[in-house]
């Protein structure tokens, strides 16, 4: 159970697939106005990105491997998370007003990002067992998750800081994705 | 009957107890109670607003032109919102008019002029002297006669105050003497003179509410008036407390929290835990009142501030002219920078000083800039939380701050700024010199105009599907007639058939046609106007 | 497989798990609130943009009314299609649906001070054209009797100046309303920067 609960952490914090890892940084600036809409993207792209990283980690191991095929993962893992992502939106949108009206045909881009396929290469590398490798994948679509919702609060409290006129916008909120990337650092040799 | 039962606790003393947050500015009292309370003498106009505050009802007994006497009925109140209004000195009625006052939403209201004739002929008064026999009922009625109100700055009429305590059920009367704002020393001052009246007020108040027990509220750095009221309490039932000298004690809720520690939900006022708060200038007037027969006519009223030569309390007359006063305390006006009606921290800075004084004015500071310097520029809030510490209400300033300048108005109401007392306490630690309550009054208003838009505009949603529900009833009456609602099919809403859909239908296309039509109702109305001498006014201009 | 504990001290393990425990069972919790209201969601999604419309049913917006309007948004139409609204109703519409704030589309109208109608009753011939036209029924009157508007009740919407035939209602500005408007010290500050 605490191996459960280790890899968990590991992958949502101390290794974050967005701020540790560096994959899919694109996703933290899809501008969401407050923290409701923030929640419901990170629903979104967080069951999309379990989703698609467990059934690419089951296709590569059971399928490519076998076979001998791995030279195919990319185009095959891109190809999977990108109609599984079309598959699930299409199901979520009615729920999800909100996001949905907003981005439109983004909504399916944003959610299907590099995270979701850099993760999935990575499961193909690692030597962990597969029960794990989805432990692991739920824990990054966790800390992904956790992630977006983090960013959207912090645009809205930098909403009424005093930023000086150049930094204003996409600027600032780089410089803050850095400084949560350095705080999260702190978190080396946790598990 | 509420739950909380004070009677079980007898001889027990209630314990005081400290308030959340608060400030401990400099008092700046000593130079206003260095004399005793002064008469005033006649002014030689007194201009008496006839409603208290805005929304309240009165209307006037007197005409343009009547001689009046001291202590006659100026005006009746329509409903239980009004207080009656008595002459403070006999004279004559100049004028009802609109003039301008200090701290009304329009800066001007509906006054009665009274032209003072020196000679203070006054009306034959019933004093009672076994005031210590009346019944509730009675003190009631007399408390409704006399016209008093709140007198610790809220205005709210006593008797209403009293008879919806009576409804509810009393069991605790505190008597407010906190006067935790700096610069005011008005109770102070009635406390150290006349402490024997405030406690017979405090005792009628008492029949009056039917309460078991009552406590006098003061805060522990007045001796004089601490020790004038142990003598005067001496054989009274009325318990003594004195609490933390802490701004802002005296607020409703926070002084119910420092005498019993019950705190006051959200939306609910003290009556509700079965408590009523009157200030102790009110149990004064009560005892004239009763015990005299004086209405309410007059007030002490603080004047303070180092432009006048000669700061002291008066018993000023209500009416008085703000510049009448300040000239009889040698107000140097070389230094006089502003002119503040009430404290430093909650007061109403006056634009000119023609305004009169109300029944609800304590304290009036002619200000140099020694007394109330430059306020120096506002900065970035820099989060260090301090107003968070000192705010009485438990709020989180910093948040509202920013919920403000964002207009943020879900925000805004789920962190409670409609319990914001605006004390002044946030603004007044803030390193950042921000002037936080001016944010967040400007932000409740902004929350009452949308809450007034809004309910106007449900309103006139409501109307409009009666309307379609009407029209559709009168097409046919066979079909399902349904109010459509959001999932309503699209062939429920109204078709062709009726002839309202015709014209909205075809708003976009006929948008020429609406502005021709506009054009030529406007032609029309100026040549009417050009030739027409009675044209009806507009009904909306009637209203004043 | 081997189970490590995640910090040697037993005790800390325990701690850690009933932190995470009690977490998980919130994040339950709160996530049973979303999915219980997800299913009313579309319901009341069009009674909020609707209840953000000033329900003056004018048809400015090219609909038949303010509720037809919200439907269209919530499918996915323009949102700066209201002039009643004004640019407020714009930027909260933009902020309910997760949008950019756009100005107002002049080919719908545009901004302007509210107005309510006011019948000349001297000109009035008494033909119930404008009671039918009001959405509101803000005129009362009844055939070749004397026609009124309600003012209070007058959306301004000014359906009703088309239909008469002897163009006797005027649209007249309100008079003004509270003139003590307290202002935000930023934007006094700014208006007052723009002043100098």
């Amino acid at each position: 159970m605490s191996q459960f609960f280790g890899i968990i952490i590991a992958a949502a914090l101390v290794n974050n697939v967005v701020l540790v890892q560096l994959l899919g940084v694109s996703a933290l600036f899809s501008y969401s106005n407050n923290l409701r809409n923030a929640i419901e993207l990170a629903w979104m792209s967080g069951s999309i990105m379990f989703a698609s990283a467990v059934i690419n980690l089951l296709v590569g191991r059971w399928l490519l491997a076998p076979l001998q095929l791995e030279f195919l993962q990319l185009i095959l893992f891109v190809v999977v998370s990108a109609s599984l992502a079309q598959l699930l939106l299409s199901q979520l949108a009615p729920r999800l007003p909100h996001s949905f009206r907003r981005l439109g045909l983004e909504f399916y881009l944003i959610s299907g990002n590099s995270a979701i396929v850099g993760l999935s290469l990575l499961n193909m590398t690692s030597v962990r067992s597969i029960p794990d490798s989805i432990t692991y994948s739920l824990g990054a679509a966790i800390g992904f998750g956790l992630l977006l919702v983090m960013f959207a609060a912090l645009r809205e409290r930098l909403e009424t800081a005093d930023i000086p006129a150049p930094l204003r916008g996409a600027p600032i909120h780089l410089i803050s994705a850095g400084i949560v990337a350095m705080c999260l650092l702190g978190f080396a040799g946790l598990v | 009957m509420s739950s909380t039962n004070f009677l079980h606790l007898p001889r027990q003393q209630l314990r005081r107890r400290k308030i959340f947050g608060g400030i401990k500015p400099a008092p700046h009292k000593a130079a206003s109670l260095r004399s005793r309370i002064m008469p005033m003498p006649l002014p030689p106009q007194l201009i008496l607003p006839i409603n208290q505050y805005h929304g309240t009802n009165s209307s006037p007994l007197v005409k343009v032109g009547d001689a009046v006497l001291k202590y006659q009925a100026l005006t009746e109140k329509l409903d239980h919102t009004g207080a009656a209004l008595h002459a403070p000195t006999s004279g004559r009625i100049t004028a009802i008019c609109s003039a301008p006052i200090a701290g009304h939403p329009d800066n001007a209201a509906l006054c009665i002029h009274l032209q003072c004739d020196g000679d203070d002929n006054s009306l034959e008064l019933q004093p009672c002297l076994n005031h210590d026999q009346l019944t509730g009922f009675e003190v009631l009625r007399k408390i409704d006669a006399a016209g008093i109100v709140g007198m610790g700055g809220a205005g709210f009429p006593t008797a209403h105050k009293l008879r919806l305590a009576i409804e509810h059920g009393t069991e605790l009367l505190i008597i407010n003497a906190a006067e935790c704002e700096p610069y005011i020393s008005t109770d102070e001052a009635l406390l150290r003179e006349r402490a024997r009246e405030v406690v017979i007020g405090a005792e009628l108040l008492r029949t009056a509410c039917h309460a078991p027990r009552c406590v006098i509220a003061i805060e522990e750095d007045k001796p004089a008036a601490i020790a004038a009221l142990r003598s005067a309490l001496a054989h009274s039932p009325i318990e003594l407390m004195l609490l933390h000298s802490t701004y802002p004690t005296g607020g409703e809720k926070q002084i119910v929290q420092a005498v019993t520690g019950l705190e006051v939900p959200v939306g609910q006022y003290p009556l509700n835990l079965g408590i009523l708060l009157h200030n102790a200038g009110t149990a004064y007037a009560v005892y004239q009142a009763v015990a005299e027969g004086k209405p309410s006519i007059s007030r002490i009223i603080t004047l303070t501030g180092r432009a006048l030569q000669t700061p002291k309390n008066f018993e000023a007359l209500i009416g008085t002219p703000v510049a009448f006063l300040l000239k009889l305390c040698g107000v140097q006006e070389q230094h006089h920078l502003t002119t503040v009606m009430g404290g430093s921290l909650m007061g109403l800075q006056l634009a000119h000083t023609e305004a009169p004084v109300t029944k609800t004015t304590n304290c009036l500071i002619a200000a140099t800039v020694e007394d109330f310097p430059q306020p120096e520029p506002e900065l970035a809030c820099i989060r260090c939380g301090f107003c968070a510490e000192v705010c009485p209400a438990r709020l989180l300033p910093q948040q509202l701050y920013s919920f403000a300048r964002t207009h943020n108005h879900t925000q805004l109401q789920s962190y409670g700024l409609d319990d914001c007392i605006e004390c002044g306490a946030c603004a007044y630690v803030c390193p950042s010199n921000i002037p936080l309550v001016q944010y967040y009054v400007a932000a409740k208003q902004e929350l009452r105009t949308l809450s007034v838009a809004r309910e106007q505009s449900e309103h006139w949603q409501t109307r409009f599907q009666f309307h379609q529900y009407r029209t559709k009833q009168e097409k046919d009456s066979a079909r399902e007639r349904r109010i459509p609602t959001a999932l309503s099919p699209v062939e429920l809403l109204p078709t062709d058939s009726s002839p309202i859909t015709s014209v909205q239908f075809s708003r976009q296309l006929a948008q020429q046609e609406i502005a021709d039509a506009v054009a030529r109702a406007n032609a029309k109305r100026s040549s009417r106007l050009a030739t027409d001498t009675q044209m009806p006014q507009h009904p909306a201009k009637d209203k004043e | 497989m081997i189970t490590m504990p995640l910090v040697d001290n037993f005790f800390i393990n325990i701690l850690f798990a009933i932190a995470a425990l009690i977490g998980i069972a919130l994040s339950i919790r709160s996530s049973l609130v979303f999915w219980y209201s997800s299913s009313n969601q579309q319901k009341t999604l069009i009674d909020q943009i609707n209840a953000l419309l000033p329900q003056t049913q004018c048809g400015q917006c090219s609909f038949e009314g303010c509720l037809p309007y919200a439907r269209a948004i919530a499918r996915g139409g323009a949102i700066n299609q209201c002039p009643p609204g004004g640019e407020a109703t714009i930027i909260r519409l933009a902020h309910l649906l997760n949008d950019y704030p756009e100005p107002l589309n002049s080919a719908h109208g545009s901004i302007e001070p509210t107005k309510i109608a006011f019948i000349r009753e001297a000109e009035c011939i008494g033909c119930t054209k404008c009671i039918q036209a009001c959405p509101v029924d803000a005129i009362i009157g009844g055939a070749k009797l004397m026609h009124t508007v309600i003012a209070s009740e007058c959306t301004g919407c000014d359906l009703c100046v088309a239909p008469c035939p002897v163009d006797c209602i005027d649209m007249l500005a309100l008079p003004a309303q509270n003139p003590w408007q307290w202002q935000l010290p930023t934007e006094l500050q700014s208006t007052a920067a723009a002043r100098r």
